[in-house]
């Protein structure tokens, strides 16, 4: 009974807070049994609510204003012995999200990396919360990708054949990826990747420095991203997009309201942008998010993905995204990315292409 | 008496079609005392901006010279000359800081990048496509937006999308040293006070070898001059390398062209080959990949 | 008594073609550091650098022969460091601290740090903070 006060109190306290939170972060956990049981309280608590509205900013938009986090153990796609459950129960949820936390929290003795809980790298540290979805993708219904068009499988089959031709010294552009370079975060136009539970935690179970926030003026919404410390702008008025020769790495957004939901149409990305993700897509991808606060502390969010050069039909995935505490810090990968330079410098002595200096 | 009431009469329509005017521009938020405010009485910075001076070269005022390679660059990278925006016109160098500025001059545009901490004692940080720090991401010759918000500002910067947080309520003291610093902000009637610390030291101030230390401490203030006018200054402080706390100021201009809006400015890809060709770690990519 | 892990070596070179399934790579890190290298160090502290995407820790570290090298370690992401409340001042230079890892590649002094542990076995970024640490310092 204690604790179910508690529940209430704390919610209380979490429904009063203003949307800047607290001054100082909250600690990241160190044990599991608690980080476990905080996650499914407050999933619970917030699925409990009924008749909750949310809040609207001074100008009278959705308020959905906050820190964010992008971090999930939900895989992308659904896990073939899971094949027609899109669903847990509320009891298998739980399970899952303990099982994975778990093996996220372990650490294989012969990983040549981190213990990464005593840095607070795993996601359960940063506030994941349990899923009911076996799945982020809910489109195809299978909750797969669909399948690659046989323009994507000629343009995958070229790379991999260009990538083991490549200039023999492995280098900066050939071999360092996209975030290794500091070029791009590791969460951006999607915000979400999904996670891969049960994987070592040197390939990032569930996702690192996930946070995100969302920033909100009359006319704009501003997302930013803690890994490499990036920015989208969303303008809300109704300008016409950018001429279709304009490429960004991160594309160019527009947004609006439907009722409550924000939605984003973002277009032209350059052509690197999604070479990294999801296998190789061109720049003729096409995103629409959807951003709907369910609870005081959540924020649903979805995507559709259509690029018409890659996948046959266009794919939708979503998350509930947890609140977190404030603040986001500055994260200058470039200016001191010593990362790259040893990265690049051991597969050259691995792949024995390293020249004597 | 006639002509005064028409007079009155016109010019009512003139302050009416005005108030009218504001109104469109800015949905949603009144007019008060001249400048348009925000639903918390303040004044609105809200909006896209651009300072238009060669700060950026010098902030000291300098004459036009040729820019380095001008046997590449011709005019294309040349220095345009400025009258500076250091009140006073000189920098309160100490005299053995005074040294180091100059040595920084020299060797601007030296890139020597190891795995090494002792990889920042050489060159302008901008050439490397590293954070600008502040003041100088004010006055870089690209355009800034301001997200206003009651209990925090947020300023993105196109060059490079830098950001920094002016933290309104609640505050907090620099939990780290970071390349743009750490902003606490509070209104002094209609001007914004910004005390800056926490910078880690590496930033420079131009492109000719003008810098500070992490002991740094900027204090800016933001006044709107009407709606498309903020004027900036800003107080900075550094005993390691000052004898003295000295200003800069100048005005900062509203974008206004319809629709205007920040571009990428991601640099990180040109600078790469820069940096890293002379560690052998640089191969441009197989022209077949992507 | 080890094993080596091949599959991180291959990771490292998979990490140039396109996947089916999103790259969850933070970095490629098994390619900067040699798992067949294992170290365990102890010295002081000579310099923390808390920059992202990872942290760097200097130590010096003394030799049976009474000579001494500085040692370069690296950690974790600073943005997760400071979630643990980690500040500047939370490793204080001259703080002894030991460390498990593996050796780059490369043959310099430099190690990836599994952990960080202070000499009574706590580690040291787990919230804990140095001994004789008042955590108030500035290290100006």
């Amino acid at each position: 009974m204690a604790a179910s006060a508690l529940m209430v109190a704390g919610m209380a306290v979490v429904l009063a807070q203003a949307p800047s939170g607290t001054a100082a972060p909250e600690r990241s956990p160190f044990n599991t049994d608690e980080a476990i049981k905080k996650a499914a309280d407050r999933t619970r608590a917030e699925a409990a609510l009924k008749n909750w509205t949310v809040s609207r900013t001074p100008w009278g938009d959705p308020d959905l204003r906050g820190y964010w986090l992008l971090a999930t153990y939900t895989p992308l796609e659904r896990p073939a012995e899971l094949a027609d459950k899109p669903f847990y129960t509320e009891e298998e949820a739980l399970a899952a999200f303990k099982k994975a936390v778990e093996s996220d929290s372990e650490v294989d003795p012969r990983t040549v990396h981190y213990d990464w809980k005593e840095f607070g790298m795993d996601a359960w540290q940063a506030g994941a919360t349990p899923n009911l979805r076996t799945s982020l993708i809910v489109d195809p219904p299978d909750g797969r990708l669909p399948p690659w068009t046989p323009e994507a499988q000629q343009r995958r089959a070229a790379a991999a054949a260009a990538a083991r031709a490549r200039n023999p010294a492995a280098g900066i552009r050939t071999f360092g990826n996209l975030y290794t370079r500091c070029v791009l975060g590791l969460y951006g136009a999607p915000l979400i990747r999904g996670g891969a539970p049960g994987a070592t935690a040197a390939s990032a179970a569930a996702g690192v420095s996930a946070e995100s926030q969302l920033v909100q003026t009359p006319g704009y919404v501003v997302i930013l991203l803690q890994t490499n410390s990036e920015v989208r702008i969303i303008p809300l008025d109704g300008r016409p997009p950018l001429p279709n020769n304009v490429r960004h790495w991160l594309g160019d957004s527009r947004g609006r309201w439907e009722g409550d939901t924000l939605v984003v149409e973002t277009a032209n990305f350059n052509e690197l942008s999604h070479s990294r993700n999801f296998g190789g897509a061109t720049g003729a991808l096409r995103l629409v998010e959807r951003f709907t606060r369910i609870g005081p502390n959540t924020l649903r969010y979805q995507y559709t993905i259509t690029d018409p050069n890659t996948w046959t039909r266009p794919f939708s995935a979503e998350a509930p995204l947890p609140r977190i505490d404030p603040p986001l810090y500055e994260f200058a990968c470039h200016e001191q990315n010593y990362g790259v330079i040893n990265v690049v410098t051991g597969t050259q002595i691995s792949e024995g292409s390293r020249k004597a200096r | 008496m006639h002509i005064r009431r028409k007079a009155l009469m016109a010019a009512a329509a003139v302050v009416a079609v005005a108030v009218l005017w504001f109104a469109a521009t800015v949905p949603g938020q009144g007019q008060a005392g001249g400048l348009t405010r925000t639903e918390d009485g303040r004044p609105n910075l809200n909006g896209i901006w651009q300072s238009v001076t060669t700060a950026n070269w010098d902030i000291e005022a300098h004459h036009a010279e040729a820019g380095p390679h001008p046997e590449i660059m011709g005019a294309w990278g040349a220095q345009p000359g400025g009258m500076g925006i250091v009140e006073g016109g000189t920098i309160p160098y100490k005299p053995e800081a005074l040294e180091r500025k100059k040595e920084n001059f020299k060797n601007r545009m030296v890139v020597k990048v190891t795995n090494d901490p002792s990889r920042f004692d050489y060159g302008d940080p901008e050439l490397q496509c590293y954070r600008p720090g502040v003041p100088r991401a004010n006055y870089m010759p690209f355009p800034f937006q301001i997200f206003q918000n009651r209990d925090q500002i947020l300023i993105v910067y196109e060059y490079k999308g830098s950001m920094r947080h002016i933290y309104i309520d609640p505050q907090m003291e620099a939990p780290v040293d970071s390349w743009m610093g750490w902003s606490n902000g509070k209104w002094e009637g209609d001007t914004l006070v910004v005390d800056v610390r926490g910078f880690n030291g590496h930033t420079w101030f131009d492109r000719a070898g003008n810098y500070a230390t992490d002991a740094a401490h900027i204090v800016e203030r933001w006044t709107l001059r009407g709606p498309d006018h903020l004027m900036y200054e800003a107080t900075i402080e550094d005993p390691n390398v000052y004898t003295r706390p000295w200003k800069i100021s100048f005005p900062i201009y509203r974008r206004l062209e319809p629709n205007v809006q920040l571009m990428e400015f991601n640099c990180v890809p040109f600078v790469e080959e820069m940096m890293y060709a002379p560690l052998g770690l640089y191969h441009p990519p197989d022209r077949s990949t992507r | 008594m080890r094993t080596t892990v091949k599959i991180l070596g291959i990771i490292a070179v998979l990490g140039v073609l396109p996947a089916a399934a999103p790259i969850h790579a933070h970095h490629s890190f098994a390619a900067a550091f040699d798992e067949t290298k294992p170290i365990n160090l102890q010295g002081t502290v000579t310099k923390v650098e808390l920059v992202n995407p990872h942290s760097w820790v200097w130590i010096d570290v003394k030799g049976a022969d009474g000579a001494t090298t500085n040692w370069g370690l690296e950690g974790g992401p600073p943005v997760n460091l400071f979630r643990n409340g980690v500040t500047k001042a939370s490793l204080p230079v001259g703080s002894e601290i030991k460390i498990f890892g593996y050796q780059a590649k490369s043959g310099e002094n430099k190690a990836v740090a599994v952990f960080f542990e202070y000499p009574d076995g706590r580690k040291v970024f787990m919230g804990g903070s140095a001994p004789g640490a008042d955590g108030k310092g500035q290290n100006r």
